[in-house]
């Protein structure tokens, strides 16, 4: 359901909006590494590492297998069509990224791959443990070929332990860090989130390394090699459950939509008339405040039933029992069920409530809050005869953007900008390397 | 053995709670020198939340605020004196970046908004870290740590389809923005160092957020397609989910991708005959048969203790894996192996986990230090640092701006 026929209160931070108009003014856009050049031989596990370093102004090139990765039949596809050039999973992650293909498993290949390294700040790999080494294109032979550059690996574990040469999907990290221990309902089994989050989790770190390595680069001259793993990265993630055993030898049971508190567990997710919002009743003299705001709105329209014969400054939320607990959240749901997700939305803004609507894919690609900020921006997709709306930017910025620039990569598609321009391959070296198979 | 990376840059923290806090903790692990500027008389919720040494409350014994702060200095500054500002600006002179996620227009009303910081520090960088970002409808927005996990769709994706959005039990927020916020200082600075200018930064939780689940966002803006939850499954592999075990609350995540996966799965499970069964000839058999294979499955996983299921699997090259709680991660050997976390000599809390950066670094290793009492440092941040005189200090001591 739309909601752009509300017309909310817009707070404008002038300083910040005007920055982006000053922006959006210039001719050249200022980024933030617009020297950086990177190569990217990552597969699903590492594309949104890239998609960053391009959006803060790195020139990103994709460098593919003859033919395409295989990571382009994830899904799901412009118009359903599975195709190499249609998954909108690789148009998604891969923006604002030139690409190449070249066969780094055979010697002219490699020796391309050496050439474009020498040239190069940063590479980024997602291959097994040993892969590029066994190629003669391991850390140690990259950086005494080009010291100064950063080798970032991002894997499923790492390139050290006991597990380092295994494969783990998503799901699997998912297990493994705890995370869906604590995931879902009690009665049914445990849940991962949505999409690959640890993927996305893991590649995030590898850029803060980048930058990290980058600073250091700047100062020395050198670089060096980064190993990230998905499974450290969602391990963090789920800190507070490892604090709970450390401290209180305590493990906690999945609760689904309700959250603990004190002896029980306490209601956030509720239905309302077209969704769902999460709110939630927590003790604390400022929580019980809005608590009582909320019960003196449901009063207004006398819906407060026996919400109203309680003293609430004087209770203590977390001493509650469940049973009388779940009387009052009745009172709550029944209020919230006559309500739409802008009603109470707009009721959270103005009463300073703490609620937040559950949003659906929906409400955000139409809503005001990101149309406000500019969030989607149109990439044109010539070959596709369209445009698709997709995250214009990471954050914003008063001196510079981090901007979408262009769509994701066809395969092979700037082969002649970097063989034949940069490096210099004739037409007819281009043509010979192309039928042996190595671009 | 490596110096860290990012000594000599300085940065003035005032965030607290949520999202800002855990930002600062990287570039402080890995060499920045991080004030954190807190009061006592408004505590960083993290250091009110527990758990806590012993079950004690004491605002330098939670384990959570432990865990998002190592490596920085905290100073306390009351913002409230009248010469609290003053002293807020001399910070701001000192330092390379100033990092807030104080609710909207708190930084404008105390004096310190952007503006008002470039004038004591023309090439200052600002970062504000919000829920909805500095602009726009969310702008005065406040909400739980879940929040944004709400908001951005996460919720929307995670969880049954026959029953409602889930919000992950972790504040999921305030893991992915901090990384942005992190992301973005770096940025600035080498920006800074190229071209002499500051900026100012606009860091919106949601957005950040959406990043991560762009996929959905254009699978609707190309295809109209509305996508929701789907539980465990994934259109990648078939099966794909989390399977019970033998014992009480034990669970084993299966992945087999592809036909020759399913070969190796039935041979394992002793089920040759599903092999030969139309419903699971084909990839696109097996995703229309879904429910009742995961039955069989589960069925199969059910006479199985955890172990067994594993060992199976994993011989016959399946991609297996336990579901693990808490107890179990800390003794996992490669979270261990991996140093995830680290343990470190805390002044109240004794010995006690902290966490580790998680990108390893060959050359320049993190030095990670234990997290701060509330002022442990204020006598060295405000004379070695801001330079202060012994009797300067002393005076505003007493004076009560340090409270």
């Amino acid at each position: 359901m739309s909601r752009m026929n509300h017309t909310p209160k817009a707070i404008v931070n002038e300083e910040a909006h005007e920055g982006r108009r000053i922006a959006n003014r210039n001719e050249e856009v200022y980024s933030m590494l617009n020297s950086l050049r990177v190569l990217d031989l990552t597969d699903e596990k590492g594309f949104l590492c890239g998609k960053i370093l391009a959006e803060l102004g790195a020139d990103v090139i994709k460098v593919e297998r003859p033919g395409g990765d295989p990571s382009r039949m994830i899904g799901p596809f412009f118009h359903d069509e599975v195709d190499p050039e249609k998954s909108l999973y690789w148009f998604a992650y891969n923006s604002s990224k030139r690409g190449i293909t070249l066969n780094i498993e055979a010697e002219k290949g490699r020796e391309l791959f050496k050439r474009l390294v020498y040239a190069a700040d940063v590479v980024i790999e997602s291959f097994p443990p040993g892969y590029l080494e066994g190629l003669g294109l391991g850390y140690r032979e990259l950086s005494s070929l080009n010291p100064r550059i950063i080798i970032t690996s991002i894997t499923p574990f790492g390139h050290t332990g006991p597990r380092k040469d295994y494969k783990a999907s998503d799901i699997s990290i998912m297990a493994l860090s705890g995370v869906m221990s604590v995931t879902g309902d009690s009665d049914r089994s445990p849940l991962r989130f949505g999409l690959d989050q640890s993927y996305c989790l893991v590649s995030t770190h590898a850029v803060i390394g980048i930058l990290i390595a980058l600073h250091h680069n700047r100062i020395s001259g050198e670089g060096q090699h980064i190993d990230v793993s998905a499974f450290d990265s969602l391990c963090l993630a789920n800190f507070w459950e490892t604090i709970k055993w450390e401290y209180e030898k305590r493990i906690v049971n999945r609760s689904g939509d309700r959250m603990g508190r004190g002896m029980g567990t306490t209601r956030q997710v509720w239905k309302c008339k077209d969704g769902y919002l999460t709110w939630v009743i927590l003790g604390g003299k400022e929580e019980m405040k809005i608590f009582i705001t909320m019960i003196e709105i449901m009063d207004k329209e006398e819906m407060a039933g026996n919400l109203k014969s309680v003293e609430w400054e004087k209770v203590h939320i977390s001493r509650i029992p469940d049973d009388e607990m779940s009387r009052y959240e009745e009172v709550i749901a029944a209020f919230f069920m006559k309500h739409t997700k802008n009603e109470l939305e707009q009721l959270s803004l103005k009463y300073n409530l703490r609620l937040s609507i559950i949003n659906d894919i929906v409400d955000n690609a139409e809503g005001e809050t990101l149309a406000f900020r500019e969030y989607w921006t149109d990439v044109d997709y010539p070959e596709l005869s369209t445009a698709i709306k997709s995250p214009s930017h990471l954050f914003l910025s008063n001196e510079v953007k981090t901007q979408v620039r262009f769509r994701a990569p066809r395969i092979g598609e700037h082969n002649n900008e970097i063989f034949e321009k940069e490096l210099g391959l004739s037409r007819q070296e281009m043509s010979d390397l192309k039928r042996i198979g190595i671009l | 053995m490596g110096k860290p990376a990012l000594q000599g840059i300085k940065i003035a923290d005032f965030s607290w709670v949520g999202a800002g806090p855990r930002a600062t903790k990287d570039l402080g692990d890995h060499g920045a020198t991080v004030v954190k500027i807190e009061s006592s008389k408004r505590v960083d919720l993290t250091r009110l939340t527990s758990p806590f040494k012993d079950g004690k409350f004491n605002v330098n014994s939670s384990g959570f605020f432990v865990h998002q702060n190592s490596s920085k200095y905290s100073a306390t500054l009351n913002l409230q004196h009248p010469k609290g500002i003053e002293i807020a600006k001399r910070f701001v002179a000192w330092s390379d970046v100033v990092l807030e996620n104080y609710g909207y227009g708190f930084m404008e009303r105390m004096g310190l908004s952007y503006n008002d910081l470039m004038k004591v520090k023309p090439d200052i960088i600002m970062v504000s870290i919000s829920i909805g970002g500095r602009t726009g409808p969310l702008a005065n927005f406040r909400g739980y740590g879940n929040a944004a996990a709400a908001l951005s769709g996460h919720a929307e994706l995670t969880g049954w389809p026959d029953r409602s959005p889930l919000i992950p039990p972790i504040t999921f927020g305030d893991i992915i923005t901090p990384l942005f916020a992190v992301i973005a200082v770096l940025a600035a600075v080498e920006y800074k160092n190229r071209t002499g200018k500051g900026q100012y930064i606009d860091i919106s939780q949601l957005e950040t957020m959406v990043q991560f689940i762009a996929p959905a966002y254009l699978d609707y803006f190309a295809n109209g397609r509305k996508q929701t939850r789907i539980g465990n499954r994934s259109p990648r592999a078939v099966p794909h989910g989390a399977f019970p075990c033998k014992e009480e609350n034990s669970w084993c995540t299966i992945v087999v991708a592809d036909n020759n996966e399913w070969q190796s799965f039935c041979e394992a499970i002793g089920r040759e005959d599903l092999l030969s069964d139309p419903r699971f000839t084909t990839f696109a058999d097996r995703k229309t048969h879904e429910d009742e294979l995961e039955k069989i499955v589960a069925n199969w996983t059910k006479t199985n203790t955890k172990e067994m299921v594993l060992d199976k699997l994993k011989k016959a090259g399946i991609e297996a894996y336990p579901v693990q709680n808490a107890k179990e991660l800390l003794e996992d050997p490669q979270f261990i192996e991996r140093e995830v976390f680290l343990k470190l000599h805390h002044p109240v809390i004794g010995s006690c986990n902290h966490q580790s950066p998680p990108m390893k670094l060959s050359k320049t290793p993190p030095d990670v230090r234990p997290a701060p009492c509330l002022g442990e440092h204020n006598y060295y941040v405000y004379t070695e640092l801001l330079g202060m005189s012994q009797e300067e200090f002393v005076e505003l001591l007493n004076k009560g701006v340090f409270e």
